[in-house]
């Protein structure tokens, strides 16, 4: 058993509101600069350039899972990750055919960046992406463990496109793995506030949308940085455990 | 007023569409609340609130439930999901729908006489 680091939500430069230096081998780069072991590749309903950051982090011994970030009608963001990028983008189709057909607007929001390992720019994705989905949090929380993937309500501590604060607390129904909590609060601080949460593990990450934000904000105990040991560490299953590193900044 | 106005009042003046609770529409309305982040709602509503939201997601019940709020009015069309009204008829709680956007329905509510809660 070893002690793994991780930051499991990432943007790319995919995403309008990330920067475009947000390419997978700078990503990868300031992954392995900070220790990071495991990362977290989840842009805004979409995951076009998950296959590039998986490429560029095998190259470099980083384990990348690869997942989408939904914002659901409720405006609620869900990080969903997914073993294979076969089923990912199978979610990947409903999640688009979900979005309303918007174009994006560069000049306003940012440009949406669709890039290969090497950080070339391939093309830009046309549908706006920061735009809620018509699927509902219990639809995604369903479907996406039908697909075999993970759910988990992303920044609940944040004061927008958050779980608790759009609905309240964690529906009975939804059965996410896990929590996230954003890089300004602490564990404590969230369980003392949001009882909803009691008996969920929680994770923290960056919701890196510049370089300079990814860091280890989760440290898993398991015996590799696999997508197997990472949903065995969630079960805390044979002595594994994940857990935010309470690092308030 | 001489008399409390009700959520059966409400649902006939403002023409909304019944979809449960229909057992509970003798609650009287104390005052009105219009949000729709629910964390906003479950700290600034009261009991007897009439709750104006676009929410239809299961949870609005149980926030209802633990505020005390006699009515919900989903405004704007929005269809409250199957598990919604299953909860609703459970707990009581009369759930209206309307396809009036939100401002219009807290506009006719407050022609009713019903006024905003002040937070304490």
């Amino acid at each position: 058993m070893k002690l793994f680091f991780a930051d499991l939500h990432i943007h790319t430069a995919l995403s309008p509101c990330a920067e475009n230096e947000m390419t997978p081998p700078a990503i990868i780069k300031a992954a392995k600069a900070e220790g990071l072991d495991i990362i977290g590749i989840s842009d805004h309903n979409s995951a076009e350039n998950v296959v590039a950051a998986i490429e560029a982090g095998a190259a470099e011994g980083v384990t990348v899972i690869g997942g989408i970030e939904v914002q659901t009608v409720e405006d609620v963001h869900v990080l969903t990750f997914f073993p294979c990028v076969d089923t990912l983008f199978r979610w990947q189709d409903e999640v688009y055919s979900a979005l309303p057909d918007i174009e994006n607007d560069e000049k306003r929001f940012g440009e949406q960046l669709l890039m290969d390992s090497n950080g070339n720019v391939t093309g830009k994705l046309r549908t706006f992406l920061l735009a809620s989905t018509s699927m509902s949090v219990d639809y995604v929380g369903k479907r996406v463990r039908e697909l075999g993937g993970l759910v988990i309500p992303a920044h609940i501590d944040r004061p927008s496109f958050s779980l608790i604060r759009n609905l309240g607390f964690v529906p009975d129904t939804l059965l996410p793995c896990c929590v996230e909590i954003s890089k300004n609060t602490s564990s404590g601080s969230a369980k003392e506030r949001f009882s909803s949460i009691a008996g969920l593990p929680v994770i923290k990450s960056s919701d890196a949308h510049r370089l300079s934000e990814i860091s280890a904000y989760t440290e898993i105990l398991m015996e590799e940085a696999s997508w197997e040991e990472l949903l065995l560490a969630l079960a805390f299953v044979g002595g594994r455990s994940i857990r935010p590193l309470d690092i308030v900044c | 007023m001489d008399r409390r106005v009700t959520v059966g009042d409400i649902a006939k003046e403002l023409e909304c569409e019944v979809v449960a609770g229909k057992s509970c529409l003798d609650n009287e309305v104390s005052f009105g609340y219009s949000s729709d982040l629910l964390s906003d709602v479950m700290a600034g509503a009261g009991p007897g609130d009439v709750w104006v939201t676009v929410q239809v997601h299961q949870n609005i019940i149980a926030v209802a439930s633990l505020t005390g709020i006699s009515a919900i009015i989903v405004a704007g069309g929005a269809a409250p999901a199957d598990e919604t009204v299953l909860r609703a008829n459970e707990e009581g709680i009369p759930l209206l729908t309307t396809a009036k956007p939100s401002f219009e329905v807290a506009g006719r509510l407050y022609s009713m006489g019903i006024r905003g809660r002040v937070k304490t």
